[in-house]
Protein backbone atom coordinates (compact mmCIF):
# COMPACT_ATOMS: atom_id res chain seq x y z
CA UNK A 1 0.00 0.00 0.00
CA UNK A 2 1.52 3.74 -0.99
CA UNK A 3 1.37 5.37 2.34
CA UNK A 4 -0.97 8.40 2.44
CA UNK A 5 0.45 11.63 1.34
CA UNK A 6 0.16 13.88 4.80
CA UNK A 7 2.87 16.38 4.79
CA UNK A 8 1.53 18.73 2.27
CA UNK A 9 -0.16 21.61 4.03
CA UNK A 10 -2.97 22.02 1.16
CA UNK A 11 -5.54 19.28 0.16
CA UNK A 12 -5.49 20.46 -3.37
CA UNK A 13 -3.13 22.96 -4.10
CA UNK A 14 -3.14 23.57 -7.45
CA UNK A 15 -6.79 25.17 -7.23
CA UNK A 16 -6.94 25.95 -3.61
CA UNK A 17 -3.93 28.25 -4.23
CA UNK A 18 -4.85 29.58 -7.83
CA UNK A 19 -5.42 32.56 -9.08
CA UNK A 20 -8.38 33.79 -9.50
CA UNK A 21 -7.89 34.76 -13.30
CA UNK A 22 -7.08 30.44 -13.32
CA UNK A 23 -10.62 29.67 -11.12
CA UNK A 24 -12.65 32.05 -13.09
CA UNK A 25 -11.37 30.29 -16.22
CA UNK A 26 -12.12 27.07 -15.17
CA UNK A 27 -15.76 27.87 -13.90
CA UNK A 28 -16.37 29.32 -16.93
CA UNK A 29 -16.04 26.37 -19.04
CA UNK A 30 -17.79 24.27 -16.45
CA UNK A 31 -20.48 26.41 -16.56
CA UNK A 32 -21.21 26.81 -20.28
CA UNK A 33 -20.43 23.23 -20.65
CA UNK A 34 -23.06 22.84 -17.77
CA UNK A 35 -25.67 24.67 -19.36
CA UNK A 36 -25.44 22.72 -22.56
CA UNK A 37 -25.88 19.42 -20.38
CA UNK A 38 -29.32 20.96 -18.68
CA UNK A 39 -30.23 22.30 -22.00
CA UNK A 40 -30.38 19.13 -23.44
CA UNK A 41 -31.60 17.02 -20.82
CA UNK A 42 -33.37 18.70 -18.45
CA UNK A 43 -36.86 19.75 -19.21
CA UNK A 44 -36.84 22.43 -16.76
CA UNK A 45 -34.29 23.94 -17.69
CA UNK A 46 -34.74 24.05 -21.57
CA UNK A 47 -38.12 25.58 -20.11
CA UNK A 48 -36.60 28.42 -18.59
CA UNK A 49 -34.30 28.75 -21.42
CA UNK A 50 -36.50 29.23 -23.92
CA UNK A 51 -38.47 31.45 -22.23
CA UNK A 52 -35.59 33.67 -21.87
CA UNK A 53 -34.93 33.51 -25.26
CA UNK A 54 -31.15 31.98 -24.58
CA UNK A 55 -29.61 29.25 -25.84
CA UNK A 56 -26.22 27.47 -24.65
CA UNK A 57 -23.97 28.72 -26.95
CA UNK A 58 -25.03 32.33 -26.32
CA UNK A 59 -23.65 31.92 -22.87
CA UNK A 60 -19.70 32.49 -23.71
CA UNK A 61 -18.77 35.58 -21.21
CA UNK A 62 -19.08 36.43 -17.37
CA UNK A 63 -21.26 38.84 -18.96
CA UNK A 64 -23.51 36.15 -20.52
CA UNK A 65 -23.91 34.25 -17.63
CA UNK A 66 -24.85 37.71 -15.23
CA UNK A 67 -27.22 39.08 -18.18
CA UNK A 68 -28.38 36.85 -20.77
CA UNK A 69 -29.13 33.59 -18.87
CA UNK A 70 -31.76 33.45 -16.05
CA UNK A 71 -31.53 32.40 -12.29
CA UNK A 72 -33.42 29.48 -11.10
CA UNK A 73 -35.05 29.21 -8.61
CA UNK A 74 -36.48 26.53 -5.33
CA UNK A 75 -40.09 27.25 -6.65
CA UNK A 76 -38.97 26.08 -10.68
CA UNK A 77 -38.03 22.99 -9.05
CA UNK A 78 -40.63 22.10 -6.87
CA UNK A 79 -43.38 23.21 -9.23
CA UNK A 80 -41.43 20.75 -11.83
CA UNK A 81 -41.67 18.26 -9.32
CA UNK A 82 -45.24 18.41 -8.56
CA UNK A 83 -46.13 18.17 -12.41
CA UNK A 84 -44.05 14.99 -13.02
CA UNK A 85 -45.15 11.57 -12.88
CA UNK A 86 -40.95 11.28 -11.64
CA UNK A 87 -41.72 13.27 -8.28
CA UNK A 88 -38.58 15.20 -8.93
CA UNK A 89 -37.67 18.51 -10.37
CA UNK A 90 -35.05 19.78 -12.50
CA UNK A 91 -33.78 16.03 -14.02
CA UNK A 92 -31.78 15.68 -16.28
CA UNK A 93 -30.49 11.70 -15.63
CA UNK A 94 -33.14 8.53 -15.79
CA UNK A 95 -33.61 7.04 -12.86
CA UNK A 96 -31.33 3.95 -13.58
CA UNK A 97 -28.71 5.93 -13.03
CA UNK A 98 -29.75 7.60 -9.52
CA UNK A 99 -28.10 5.48 -6.41
CA UNK A 100 -29.55 7.34 -3.82
CA UNK A 101 -32.74 10.11 -2.89
CA UNK A 102 -32.99 12.59 -0.14
CA UNK A 103 -35.06 15.80 0.38
CA UNK A 104 -34.18 18.92 1.82
CA UNK A 105 -35.59 19.83 5.44
CA UNK A 106 -37.95 21.80 3.88
CA UNK A 107 -37.73 24.69 6.58
CA UNK A 108 -38.51 27.13 3.53
CA UNK A 109 -41.92 25.58 3.11
CA UNK A 110 -42.56 22.26 0.68
CA UNK A 111 -39.84 19.51 0.76
CA UNK A 112 -37.53 19.34 -2.40
CA UNK A 113 -36.77 16.27 -3.39
CA UNK A 114 -33.39 15.42 -4.77
CA UNK A 115 -31.37 12.35 -6.52
CA UNK A 116 -27.75 11.61 -6.52
CA UNK A 117 -25.60 9.54 -8.93
CA UNK A 118 -22.57 7.03 -7.26
CA UNK A 119 -20.31 9.92 -8.84
CA UNK A 120 -21.96 12.87 -7.25
CA UNK A 121 -21.94 11.19 -3.34
CA UNK A 122 -18.74 11.06 -3.57
CA UNK A 123 -17.89 14.72 -5.39
CA UNK A 124 -20.38 15.84 -2.97
CA UNK A 125 -18.03 14.01 0.27
CA UNK A 126 -15.11 15.84 -1.03
CA UNK A 127 -16.02 18.97 -0.59
CA UNK A 128 -15.06 18.45 3.04
CA UNK A 129 -11.53 17.55 2.41
CA UNK A 130 -10.35 20.96 2.10
CA UNK A 131 -10.95 22.24 5.30
CA UNK A 132 -10.81 19.02 7.70
CA UNK A 133 -7.14 18.71 5.87
CA UNK A 134 -6.18 22.04 6.59
CA UNK A 135 -7.15 21.74 10.58
CA UNK A 136 -4.85 18.79 10.77
CA UNK A 137 -7.34 15.51 10.18
CA UNK A 138 -5.77 12.92 8.76
CA UNK A 139 -6.39 9.59 7.14
CA UNK A 140 -5.50 8.01 10.47
CA UNK A 141 -8.09 10.20 12.27
CA UNK A 142 -12.11 9.45 13.07
CA UNK A 143 -15.30 10.45 13.15
CA UNK A 144 -18.45 10.02 15.32
CA UNK A 145 -22.01 10.77 13.96
CA UNK A 146 -24.64 11.74 15.99
CA UNK A 147 -26.97 10.99 13.65
CA UNK A 148 -29.86 8.64 12.68
CA UNK A 149 -28.98 8.59 8.88
CA UNK A 150 -32.58 9.35 7.35
CA UNK A 151 -34.09 11.00 4.10
CA UNK A 152 -32.63 14.40 5.37
CA UNK A 153 -29.20 14.96 3.30
CA UNK A 154 -27.46 17.22 5.59
CA UNK A 155 -24.70 15.21 7.32
CA UNK A 156 -25.44 12.26 4.54
CA UNK A 157 -22.77 14.49 2.72
CA UNK A 158 -20.51 14.64 5.67
CA UNK A 159 -20.80 11.02 5.95
CA UNK A 160 -19.56 10.72 2.33
CA UNK A 161 -17.01 13.80 3.23
CA UNK A 162 -15.51 11.15 6.03
CA UNK A 163 -14.90 7.98 3.58
CA UNK A 164 -13.39 9.99 1.66
CA UNK A 165 -10.90 11.71 3.40
CA UNK A 166 -10.43 7.55 4.86
CA UNK A 167 -11.29 8.32 8.57
CA UNK A 168 -12.43 5.65 10.53
CA UNK A 169 -16.45 6.32 10.94
CA UNK A 170 -18.38 5.34 14.26
CA UNK A 171 -21.95 5.82 13.61
CA UNK A 172 -24.04 6.93 16.52
CA UNK A 173 -27.22 6.31 15.18
CA UNK A 174 -30.27 4.78 16.85
CA UNK A 175 -28.59 5.76 20.32
CA UNK A 176 -29.95 7.59 23.09
CA UNK A 177 -28.07 10.78 24.24
CA UNK A 178 -26.63 9.12 27.85
CA UNK A 179 -25.46 5.76 24.94
CA UNK A 180 -24.08 8.61 22.81
CA UNK A 181 -21.86 10.29 25.80
CA UNK A 182 -20.68 6.24 27.03
CA UNK A 183 -19.88 5.64 22.82
CA UNK A 184 -18.23 8.77 23.06
CA UNK A 185 -16.02 8.18 25.79
CA UNK A 186 -15.80 4.80 25.09
CA UNK A 187 -14.37 5.42 21.49
CA UNK A 188 -12.55 8.73 21.63
CA UNK A 189 -13.21 10.16 18.20
CA UNK A 190 -10.95 12.43 16.69
CA UNK A 191 -14.34 14.63 15.49
CA UNK A 192 -18.02 14.54 16.78
CA UNK A 193 -20.35 15.50 14.30
CA UNK A 194 -24.38 16.93 14.66
CA UNK A 195 -25.84 19.97 15.28
CA UNK A 196 -24.00 22.73 17.50
CA UNK A 197 -27.88 23.03 19.38
CA UNK A 198 -27.32 18.74 19.85
CA UNK A 199 -23.88 18.73 20.75
CA UNK A 200 -24.41 21.22 23.46
CA UNK A 201 -27.16 19.16 24.72
CA UNK A 202 -25.29 16.15 24.78
CA UNK A 203 -22.42 18.05 26.69
CA UNK A 204 -25.49 19.02 29.27
CA UNK A 205 -26.43 14.73 29.15
CA UNK A 206 -23.45 14.28 30.62
CA UNK A 207 -22.92 16.08 33.38
CA UNK A 208 -26.54 14.73 34.06
CA UNK A 209 -25.18 11.20 34.03
CA UNK A 210 -21.80 12.82 36.40
CA UNK A 211 -19.57 12.29 33.23
CA UNK A 212 -17.13 14.61 31.71
CA UNK A 213 -17.35 14.35 27.92
CA UNK A 214 -13.78 16.62 27.84
CA UNK A 215 -12.28 13.54 28.80
CA UNK A 216 -13.21 11.99 25.64
CA UNK A 217 -10.19 13.71 24.17
CA UNK A 218 -11.82 15.06 21.13
CA UNK A 219 -10.02 17.30 18.90
CA UNK A 220 -13.09 18.84 16.89
CA UNK A 221 -16.65 19.43 16.84
CA UNK A 222 -18.02 19.57 13.42
CA UNK A 223 -21.25 19.38 12.11
CA UNK A 224 -24.10 22.11 10.27
CA UNK A 225 -27.99 22.61 10.17
CA UNK A 226 -27.53 25.90 12.08
CA UNK A 227 -25.62 28.59 12.47
CA UNK A 228 -24.06 28.08 15.72
CA UNK A 229 -20.60 26.84 13.91
CA UNK A 230 -20.13 30.62 12.84
CA UNK A 231 -21.15 32.60 16.33
CA UNK A 232 -18.53 33.53 18.48
CA UNK A 233 -20.13 32.59 21.40
CA UNK A 234 -21.63 29.62 20.96
CA UNK A 235 -18.36 28.46 19.59
CA UNK A 236 -16.71 29.62 22.57
CA UNK A 237 -19.44 27.00 24.19
CA UNK A 238 -18.92 24.31 22.46
CA UNK A 239 -15.13 24.61 22.64
CA UNK A 240 -15.68 24.79 26.25
CA UNK A 241 -18.14 21.90 26.95
CA UNK A 242 -16.04 19.66 24.91
CA UNK A 243 -12.86 20.98 25.33
CA UNK A 244 -12.10 20.84 21.96
CA UNK A 245 -9.19 22.45 20.44
CA UNK A 246 -11.44 23.14 16.93
CA UNK A 247 -14.82 24.19 16.37
CA UNK A 248 -15.80 23.44 12.68
CA UNK A 249 -17.52 25.97 10.74
CA UNK A 250 -19.57 25.00 7.44
CA UNK A 251 -21.94 26.48 5.47
CA UNK A 252 -24.27 24.40 3.40
CA UNK A 253 -27.20 25.23 0.57
CA UNK A 254 -29.74 22.05 0.99
CA UNK A 255 -29.59 21.89 -2.84
CA UNK A 256 -25.80 22.10 -3.24
CA UNK A 257 -24.90 20.88 0.28
CA UNK A 258 -21.63 21.81 2.14
CA UNK A 259 -19.82 24.30 -0.67
CA UNK A 260 -18.40 26.03 2.42
CA UNK A 261 -16.03 25.50 4.68
CA UNK A 262 -13.71 26.96 7.23
CA UNK A 263 -9.77 27.16 6.90
CA UNK A 264 -7.91 26.66 10.03
CA UNK A 265 -7.48 30.32 10.58
CA UNK A 266 -11.24 30.62 10.51
CA UNK A 267 -11.19 34.35 9.81
CA UNK A 268 -15.14 34.51 11.15
CA UNK A 269 -16.44 32.96 7.95
CA UNK A 270 -15.99 29.78 5.34
CA UNK A 271 -14.25 29.75 1.80
CA UNK A 272 -16.55 28.81 -0.73
CA UNK A 273 -15.11 25.63 -2.05
CA UNK A 274 -14.63 26.55 -5.81
CA UNK A 275 -13.90 23.06 -7.12
CA UNK A 276 -17.21 22.22 -6.53
CA UNK A 277 -19.58 25.25 -7.16
CA UNK A 278 -19.38 28.79 -8.55
CA UNK A 279 -20.25 31.21 -5.91
CA UNK A 280 -21.57 34.76 -6.69
CA UNK A 281 -23.79 37.35 -4.70
CA UNK A 282 -26.47 39.48 -6.56
CA UNK A 283 -28.38 42.75 -5.41
CA UNK A 284 -31.82 40.51 -4.89
CA UNK A 285 -33.84 43.45 -6.05
CA UNK A 286 -31.96 43.43 -9.87
CA UNK A 287 -30.09 40.87 -10.44
CA UNK A 288 -27.39 42.55 -10.78
CA UNK A 289 -23.60 41.01 -9.56
CA UNK A 290 -22.42 42.68 -6.33
CA UNK A 291 -18.87 44.41 -7.27
CA UNK A 292 -17.73 45.88 -4.27
CA UNK A 293 -15.92 43.19 -2.36
CA UNK A 294 -17.46 42.82 1.27
CA UNK A 295 -20.82 44.51 0.20
CA UNK A 296 -24.63 42.24 1.29
CA UNK A 297 -25.99 40.21 -1.48
CA UNK A 298 -27.86 37.47 -2.01
CA UNK A 299 -26.04 34.04 -2.90
CA UNK A 300 -26.20 32.80 -6.27
CA UNK A 301 -24.67 29.65 -6.82
CA UNK A 302 -23.68 27.06 -9.57
CA UNK A 303 -23.00 23.42 -8.14
CA UNK A 304 -20.39 20.69 -9.67
CA UNK A 305 -21.85 18.52 -7.56
CA UNK A 306 -25.54 17.73 -9.59
CA UNK A 307 -25.83 16.70 -13.38
CA UNK A 308 -28.85 14.23 -12.41
CA UNK A 309 -30.26 17.54 -11.40
CA UNK A 310 -28.35 20.54 -11.87
CA UNK A 311 -28.74 23.42 -10.08
CA UNK A 312 -27.32 26.62 -12.00
CA UNK A 313 -27.46 30.40 -11.36
CA UNK A 314 -29.40 29.43 -8.30
CA UNK A 315 -30.79 31.76 -5.74
CA UNK A 316 -29.95 30.91 -2.37
CA UNK A 317 -32.01 33.69 -0.93
CA UNK A 318 -28.93 33.72 1.86
CA UNK A 319 -27.43 36.81 2.28
CA UNK A 320 -23.87 36.81 2.33
CA UNK A 321 -21.13 39.50 1.97
CA UNK A 322 -18.36 37.76 -0.29
CA UNK A 323 -14.68 38.68 0.01
CA UNK A 324 -12.94 38.08 -3.32
CA UNK A 325 -9.60 37.99 -2.33
CA UNK A 326 -8.66 37.02 1.28
CA UNK A 327 -5.88 36.91 3.10
CA UNK A 328 -5.64 36.03 6.43
CA UNK A 329 -3.06 33.75 6.31
CA UNK A 330 -4.15 30.16 4.92
CA UNK A 331 -2.92 30.63 1.50
CA UNK A 332 -6.39 29.76 -0.10
CA UNK A 333 -7.51 32.22 -2.61
CA UNK A 334 -11.00 30.77 -3.01
CA UNK A 335 -13.91 33.46 -2.01
CA UNK A 336 -14.19 34.02 1.64
CA UNK A 337 -17.66 35.03 2.94
CA UNK A 338 -17.32 36.43 6.83
CA UNK A 339 -19.99 35.94 9.13
CA UNK A 340 -20.98 33.38 6.55
CA UNK A 341 -24.92 33.86 6.36
CA UNK A 342 -26.12 37.03 7.40
CA UNK A 343 -29.86 36.91 6.97
CA UNK A 344 -32.52 35.59 4.50
CA UNK A 345 -33.78 37.33 2.22
CA UNK A 346 -37.04 35.85 2.76
CA UNK A 347 -36.88 36.01 6.43
CA UNK A 348 -35.57 39.95 6.69
CA UNK A 349 -37.16 42.38 9.13
CA UNK A 350 -37.59 45.52 9.10
CA UNK A 351 -38.79 47.14 12.43
CA UNK A 352 -39.13 50.95 12.73
CA UNK A 353 -36.70 51.58 9.67
CA UNK A 354 -33.87 49.39 10.59
CA UNK A 355 -33.05 46.29 8.86
CA UNK A 356 -32.17 43.65 11.27
CA UNK A 357 -30.65 40.06 10.40
CA UNK A 358 -31.52 37.07 12.55
CA UNK A 359 -28.18 36.11 12.34
CA UNK A 360 -26.70 39.62 14.23
CA UNK A 361 -29.49 38.87 16.97
CA UNK A 362 -28.27 35.35 17.33
CA UNK A 363 -24.60 36.65 17.84
CA UNK A 364 -25.76 39.44 20.48
CA UNK A 365 -27.57 36.96 22.55
CA UNK A 366 -24.57 35.10 23.23
CA UNK A 367 -22.86 38.35 24.58
CA UNK A 368 -25.45 38.94 27.74
CA UNK A 369 -23.88 37.14 31.05
CA UNK A 370 -26.56 34.81 33.01
CA UNK A 371 -28.58 33.90 28.96
CA UNK A 372 -28.28 30.13 27.52
CA UNK A 373 -27.76 29.41 23.62
CA UNK A 374 -31.10 28.31 23.61
CA UNK A 375 -33.54 30.88 22.14
CA UNK A 376 -36.22 31.50 19.16
CA UNK A 377 -36.95 34.57 17.18
CA UNK A 378 -40.54 35.01 16.62
CA UNK A 379 -41.18 37.45 13.58
CA UNK A 380 -44.75 38.69 12.67
CA UNK A 381 -46.83 41.36 11.05
CA UNK A 382 -49.10 44.02 13.31
CA UNK A 383 -50.78 46.85 11.88
CA UNK A 384 -48.56 46.54 9.13
CA UNK A 385 -45.53 47.09 11.07
CA UNK A 386 -42.73 43.74 11.37
CA UNK A 387 -42.32 43.06 15.02
CA UNK A 388 -39.60 40.44 16.53
CA UNK A 389 -40.08 38.88 19.28
CA UNK A 390 -36.97 37.15 21.34
CA UNK A 391 -37.22 34.18 23.49
CA UNK A 392 -33.95 33.23 25.45
CA UNK A 393 -34.01 30.47 28.19
CA UNK A 394 -32.09 31.73 31.24
CA UNK A 395 -28.48 30.34 31.71
CA UNK A 396 -28.25 27.23 34.22
CA UNK A 397 -29.38 28.31 37.66
CA UNK A 398 -30.40 31.12 36.64
CA UNK A 399 -33.80 33.11 37.52
CA UNK A 400 -35.11 36.51 35.63
CA UNK A 401 -38.21 36.87 38.27
CA UNK A 402 -38.40 40.70 38.01
CA UNK A 403 -37.13 40.34 34.30
CA UNK A 404 -33.37 42.23 35.03
CA UNK A 405 -31.97 39.82 32.03
CA UNK A 406 -35.05 40.39 29.59
CA UNK A 407 -34.47 44.47 30.14
CA UNK A 408 -30.39 43.88 29.71
CA UNK A 409 -30.79 42.04 27.07
CA UNK A 410 -33.55 44.23 25.12
CA UNK A 411 -30.50 46.86 26.00
CA UNK A 412 -27.79 45.35 24.24
CA UNK A 413 -30.05 44.55 21.84
CA UNK A 414 -30.58 48.20 20.98
CA UNK A 415 -27.44 49.21 21.27
CA UNK A 416 -25.31 47.19 19.05
CA UNK A 417 -28.45 46.92 16.33
CA UNK A 418 -30.19 50.71 16.59
CA UNK A 419 -33.61 49.14 17.43
CA UNK A 420 -35.59 47.77 20.88
CA UNK A 421 -36.79 44.45 20.18
CA UNK A 422 -39.11 42.55 22.79
CA UNK A 423 -37.55 39.79 24.61
CA UNK A 424 -38.52 37.13 26.86
CA UNK A 425 -36.51 35.16 29.17
CA UNK A 426 -37.52 31.87 29.80
CA UNK A 427 -36.55 29.21 33.03
CA UNK A 428 -33.97 27.08 31.76
CA UNK A 429 -35.08 23.77 29.60
CA UNK A 430 -38.41 25.76 28.36
CA UNK A 431 -37.68 25.62 24.77
CA UNK A 432 -37.72 22.06 23.16
CA UNK A 433 -34.20 20.35 22.46
CA UNK A 434 -34.07 18.92 18.69
CA UNK A 435 -31.79 16.41 17.39
CA UNK A 436 -31.36 17.58 13.95
CA UNK A 437 -31.99 20.98 12.57
CA UNK A 438 -32.76 23.18 15.60
CA UNK A 439 -36.22 25.70 14.39
CA UNK A 440 -34.92 28.96 15.51
CA UNK A 441 -37.11 31.64 13.59
CA UNK A 442 -40.62 31.26 13.39
CA UNK A 443 -42.29 33.96 10.93
CA UNK A 444 -45.92 34.06 11.33
CA UNK A 445 -46.19 36.84 8.43
CA UNK A 446 -48.15 35.89 5.51
CA UNK A 447 -46.31 35.49 2.22
CA UNK A 448 -47.79 38.47 1.20
CA UNK A 449 -46.46 40.35 4.02
CA UNK A 450 -42.87 38.78 3.83
CA UNK A 451 -40.29 40.95 2.09
CA UNK A 452 -40.02 39.13 -1.53
CA UNK A 453 -36.57 40.14 -1.75
CA UNK A 454 -34.09 42.97 0.57
CA UNK A 455 -30.81 43.95 0.34
CA UNK A 456 -30.10 44.18 4.07
CA UNK A 457 -26.49 45.38 4.17
CA UNK A 458 -27.30 48.51 3.47
CA UNK A 459 -29.20 49.77 6.24
CA UNK B 1 -13.98 38.73 -12.27
CA UNK B 2 -12.75 38.11 -15.63
CA UNK B 3 -14.58 38.45 -18.97
CA UNK B 4 -12.40 36.14 -21.10
CA UNK B 5 -14.18 34.57 -24.14
CA UNK B 6 -13.27 31.06 -23.14
CA UNK B 7 -12.73 29.23 -26.31
CA UNK B 8 -11.27 25.78 -26.35
CA UNK B 9 -8.25 24.76 -27.76
CA UNK B 10 -6.57 21.49 -28.79
CA UNK B 11 -3.96 20.97 -26.26
CA UNK B 12 -2.85 17.17 -27.19
CA UNK B 13 -3.04 17.57 -31.30
CA UNK B 14 -5.41 14.27 -31.53
CA UNK B 15 -8.53 16.57 -32.19
CA UNK B 16 -9.84 16.57 -29.00
CA UNK B 17 -10.67 19.82 -27.83
CA UNK B 18 -9.10 20.16 -23.85
CA UNK B 19 -9.65 23.04 -21.54
CA UNK B 20 -6.49 25.51 -21.99
CA UNK B 21 -3.62 25.24 -19.73
CA UNK B 22 -4.97 27.20 -16.41
CA UNK B 23 -3.32 25.34 -13.58
CA UNK B 24 0.32 25.57 -14.38
CA UNK B 25 2.42 22.74 -16.13
CA UNK B 26 2.20 19.99 -13.26
CA UNK B 27 -1.03 20.29 -12.85
CA UNK B 28 -1.53 20.05 -16.74
CA UNK B 29 1.10 16.88 -16.98
CA UNK B 30 -1.15 15.10 -14.11
CA UNK B 31 -4.39 15.86 -16.18
CA UNK B 32 -2.67 14.53 -19.47
CA UNK B 33 -1.76 11.04 -17.68
CA UNK B 34 -4.48 10.48 -15.78
CA UNK B 35 -6.90 11.12 -19.12
CA UNK B 36 -4.85 8.46 -20.80
CA UNK B 37 -5.37 6.06 -17.61
CA UNK B 38 -8.62 6.24 -18.06
CA UNK B 39 -8.94 5.85 -21.49
CA UNK B 40 -6.96 2.58 -20.51
CA UNK B 41 -9.65 2.22 -17.96
CA UNK B 42 -12.35 2.18 -19.89
CA UNK B 43 -11.71 0.10 -22.91
CA UNK B 44 -11.12 -2.41 -20.12
CA UNK B 45 -14.15 -1.82 -18.59
CA UNK B 46 -15.89 -2.35 -22.44
CA UNK B 47 -14.38 -5.21 -23.02
CA UNK B 48 -14.88 -6.78 -19.07
CA UNK B 49 -15.51 -10.87 -18.57
CA UNK B 50 -17.99 -10.32 -16.28
CA UNK B 51 -20.40 -7.70 -14.17
CA UNK B 52 -18.43 -8.03 -11.46
CA UNK B 53 -15.34 -6.97 -12.94
CA UNK B 54 -17.54 -4.63 -15.34
CA UNK B 55 -19.04 -3.00 -12.07
CA UNK B 56 -16.04 -2.83 -10.33
CA UNK B 57 -14.41 -0.82 -12.97
CA UNK B 58 -17.24 1.60 -13.18
CA UNK B 59 -16.64 2.54 -9.80
CA UNK B 60 -12.90 2.73 -10.11
CA UNK B 61 -13.81 5.29 -12.87
CA UNK B 62 -15.85 7.17 -10.40
CA UNK B 63 -12.52 7.93 -7.96
CA UNK B 64 -10.91 8.59 -11.19
CA UNK B 65 -12.76 11.63 -12.36
CA UNK B 66 -12.44 12.82 -8.70
CA UNK B 67 -8.74 13.09 -9.58
CA UNK B 68 -9.10 14.61 -12.83
CA UNK B 69 -11.35 17.03 -11.66
CA UNK B 70 -8.70 18.53 -9.20
CA UNK B 71 -6.43 19.00 -11.63
CA UNK B 72 -8.90 21.04 -13.83
CA UNK B 73 -10.67 18.60 -16.23
CA UNK B 74 -13.70 20.49 -17.80
CA UNK B 75 -14.19 18.29 -21.03
CA UNK B 76 -16.72 16.20 -19.62
CA UNK B 77 -19.10 17.03 -16.47
CA UNK B 78 -19.11 13.36 -14.84
CA UNK B 79 -18.24 9.96 -15.38
CA UNK B 80 -20.71 7.91 -18.60
CA UNK B 81 -21.97 11.43 -19.62
CA UNK B 82 -21.34 11.35 -23.22
CA UNK B 83 -23.57 9.55 -25.39
CA UNK B 84 -22.15 6.00 -26.07
CA UNK B 85 -20.05 6.10 -23.21
CA UNK B 86 -19.91 3.78 -20.80
CA UNK B 87 -22.26 4.22 -18.21
CA UNK B 88 -21.00 6.36 -14.88
CA UNK B 89 -22.07 4.40 -11.83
Amino acid sequence: MIPHRTDHHHWNAATQTASREQLDALHLERIRHLVGWAYENSPLHRRIYDAAGVKPADIRTWDDYHHRLPFTDKPDYVADQESGDSGFGGVALGTDRWQQYFHTTGTTGRFLNEAFTHYEMHKAGSQYCYGLWDHGIRPKDSIYFCFDFGMWIGLWSYYWGARNLGLTIISGGGASGAQRVRQILERRPTIVCGTPTYLLHLAEIAQREGLDIREAGVKMVAGGGEAGFSIPATREQLKQAWGVEHVYDAYGVGEALFIGQSCAEWAGGVHAVEDVCHSYSVDPDSGDPITASGEVGEHVITSYTHFAQPFIKYRTHDLVRIDTAPDHGCGWTWKHLPGVVLGRADFMVTIRGVNVYPTAVENLIGEVPGLSNHYELHISRVEGMDRMLVKVEAGPGVVDGSGVLADRLADHLRANIGVRLETDVLAPGALPRYELKTKRIFDSRSASERPIATLGGRA
Amino acid sequence: MTTTDMTTTDLTGTGTPSVPSVLGAEADAQRERLVALRRRLLAEQAGALSPAVARALEMADAYLFLALGYVGHTEELFPGEAPGAAPGP
